[in-house]
């Protein structure tokens, strides 16, 4: 098992898998109807996110990396998704939801969106430097307009949050491959973000749901 | 220590120790002392240079740097005077503004003067973005200090959109790296200068997508259309120290890092054509859509946040006109609108607290019952709108100018819209200047002649006795920048 990962990281494959289980799992959050559902898929996205980092780890070992993997497996594979799993029930939140726009038509969207994003991204360049980055690039975009898709399609505060998050990982992938190194201050950004996402919106929707008791949480 | 170690400590110390203070006056008093502190030494810094004054090992003082942190303390300031009567009254008005919450107020106060200092002086991106999303962070927690429902509705809006802005903003600095091919080594950081190194080769196509999601990410945080909609809600919601830090100086901040990432994308491009299309293009837009909802507006914290709108629109075409005396005028203009704005926020600050109300049709009469307040909203009014003698008459007068040489007809849509914005002020000021509103209620029961009140006239004239005495120094000020910028 560990000589095949072995030799998927050594020629790449192991990378276009990831990407291509964070792009799906993109997409079957805006497919999916309930909650908890969205929430278990995005830790399987973060835990793509993740293993592709722990590659990157394995070929180009260095401190930033190891500290972004530990973010990453700490708290988006296991921590937020635990928590984001007991405010769902602690609020009673509503558990399915309910898309603005009609769901093949946001498929269509997304699916124009990657090509586009696709064709903007300049073959030979990014080839040259980084074969993967040609590939990872574009499905970071994507992803992150995917997660903004997911807050605009539907109404619902924990929704926005994970379209939020959605966003996030979005970046994370990006930053993850376009610099040879990762700095601190990507790290820190990212935490704050996270913090933000899940921390400071999980209490205040805990505020507003204690002031106001119609809000579509 | 040096004196830029001075300025961003004193307000986390005052954040820090905010919660030992008792009383609410007290606190006011210590939040003036510090805010004079941090105003004297950055006019210090301001006269004597930066290599007088030492560094810290993630900043950069230049000129815009000390543009920003003038604009930010000195606002800060004046906001730090007026809470003090301001919130002395509602504390004894209202049981929200109990001395457990104003504690939270002015310590959050405290640390997002701080974080705006900060992104005024960070010289790396990355800390820049990380100082602006803190400044989110704790408006959204200021805005739901005092738990009332609507103002918690509206930090979670504000939380939501800002960061997703501030998100996008982040994903065209990935894409800027990604455009020099992961050239630029940031394991010590992502300094503003390492983009400037010559032997760089930037992909063109990258940089307009990057400078594209960089717009629009920090076109939401300083609210230019249309990624406008979260500033009159927050404002309208929010008190007014914390709108006056909104309106006022956090925008201005934002627009600085704008400025320094323009010229990355313009050095990148090797012309200045394409953020200059796209920055007019959405400066033009905020302009004239601010017009078009200034006209019979409801409710006048939100009538400000319109104007301040416009606001960010002006500054955004100045930065995107060919012309480097553009920015410079701008940068003035900017200056200015923060200090009248300030002073027409204490004003509408003032009413609030007579009538209770902020609403268009529940406030009226105000010349008869506050005479003073009252002829200094007609004067703001006129110094905002750029009449002559006011200094902001130079500065949209030459904005114009080059506007016109850049294109006729748009400089003809921008007059139209700045008489639109008049007429939407004169309407609605004249509404409560003079008649009696449909819902006026009784004449409150408030003793408006106190020293208290007095004092809170105090940064009004402070505002616009400084923004007036911008036209007599006019020459000297443009000069200054002139020389630093050009």
């Amino acid at each position: 098992m560990i000589e095949l990962i072995n030799h998927l990281i050594d020629n790449s494959a192991f990378y276009y898998l990831g990407l291509v289980a964070v792009l799906l799992s993109a997409y079957a959050m805006t497919g999916q109807m309930f909650i908890m559902d969205n929430i278990h898929t995005y830790s399987f996205q973060s835990f793509c996110l993740f293993a592709m980092n722990c590659a990157l780890l394995r070929d180009h070992y260095n401190l930033h990396l190891l500290l972004s993997a530990f973010i990453i497996l700490i708290f988006k594979v296991i921590v937020f998704p635990l928590f984001l799993a007991r405010v769902v029930k602690k609020l009673h939140v509503d558990d399915q939801f309910e898309n603005l726009i009609n769901t093949q038509l946001i498929f269509l969207i997304l699916g124009l969106v990657t090509a586009l994003t696709f064709w903007i991204f300049p073959y030979e360049s990014l080839t040259a430097l980084n074969p993967v980055l040609y590939h990872a690039a574009p499905i970071a975009v994507a992803v992150t307009v995917n997660g903004l898709l997911l807050m605009i399609n539907r109404s619902k505060t924990m929704s926005q949050l994970m379209g939020f998050l959605v966003m996030e990982n979005g970046i994370s992938l990006l930053v993850l491959f376009s610099t040879k190194t990762l700095s601190t201050v990507f790290e820190t950004a990212l935490a704050l973000d996270l913090l933000i996402g899940v921390v400071i919106m999980s209490v205040l929707s805990n505020r507003i749901k204690s002031t106001v008791e119609d809000l579509h949480l | 220590m040096s004196y830029l170690t001075i300025v961003l400590a004193l307000p986390i110390l005052f954040a820090a120790l905010a919660f030992c203070v008792g009383s609410t006056m007290t606190l006011g008093l210590v939040n003036i002392l510090v805010n004079l502190a941090i105003v004297a030494v950055v006019f210090f810094m301001a006269f004597y240079g930066g290599h007088h004054i030492g560094h810290l090992s993630i900043s950069q003082l230049d000129h815009l740097a000390i543009f920003s942190l003038a604009i930010v303390s000195l606002i800060s300031l004046l906001v730090s005077l007026y809470s003090f009567a301001y919130f002395k009254y509602q504390c004894d008005r209202h049981e929200d503004f109990e001395i457990k919450n104003m504690q939270k107020f002015y310590s959050l106060s405290g640390l997002l003067l701080a974080a705006m200092l900060f992104a005024s002086v960070a010289n790396d991106i990355g800390w820049t973005w990380i100082a602006l999303e803190m400044t989110t962070l704790i408006v959204a927690l200021a805005l739901g200090v005092f738990r009332r429902t609507v103002a918690l509705e509206s930090a979670w809006n504000y939380l939501i959109i800002c960061s997703v802005g501030l998100i996008l903003a982040l994903m065209g600095i990935a894409i800027l790296l990604v455009a020099v091919g992961g050239d630029i080594n940031t394991e010590s950081g992502l300094l503003f200068s390492s983009f400037f190194k010559p032997d760089l080769v930037f992909n063109p196509v990258l940089v307009k997508a990057a400078f594209v999601f960089i717009l629009i990410g920090l076109g939401t945080k300083m609210a230019l259309a249309p990624m406008h909609a979260w500033l009159p809600e927050a404002i309208e919601r929010a008190e007014i120290p914390l709108a006056i830090f909104l309106c006022c100086a956090l925008k201005q901040v934002v627009f600085v890092f704008l400025v320094r990432l323009k010229y990355i994308v313009d050095h990148a491009l090797g012309s200045t054509d394409y953020t200059a299309s796209l920055l007019i293009f959405f400066g033009l837009l905020s302009v004239v859509l601010a017009a078009l909802f200034m006209i019979n507006q409801h409710n006048l914290k939100r009538m400000l946040a319109t104007s301040s709108i416009e606001t960010m629109g002006i500054a955004a075409i100045a930065l995107g006109l060919p012309y480097k005396e553009a920015l410079v005028v701008g940068l003035i203009f900017l200056l200015l609108q923060s200090l009248i704005k300030a002073g027409m926020f204490f004003l509408v600050g003032n009413i609030q607290l007579v009538y209770g109300s902020v609403e268009v049709e529940e406030v009226g009469n105000t010349m008869k019952i506050l005479p003073t307040a009252s002829s200094l909203l007609i004067v703001s009014m006129l110094a905002i709108n750029a009449f002559p003698p006011f200094a902001m008459f130079m500065t949209k007068f030459v904005l114009v100018k080059y506007l016109t040489t850049y294109n006729y007809w748009l400089s003809l849509l921008f007059l139209v819209a700045g008489v639109l914005v008049l007429g939407g002020y004169v309407f609605t000021f004249g509404r409560i200047l003079f008649f009696k509103a449909p819902k006026q209620r009784e004449w409150p029961n408030f003793d408006y002649k106190s020293n208290l009140m007095m004092f809170a006239k105090v940064p009004v004239l402070l505002s616009l006795a400084l923004a007036s005495a911008s036209l007599i120094f006019y020459h000297q000020i443009f000069n200054y920048l002139s020389e630093r910028f050009l």
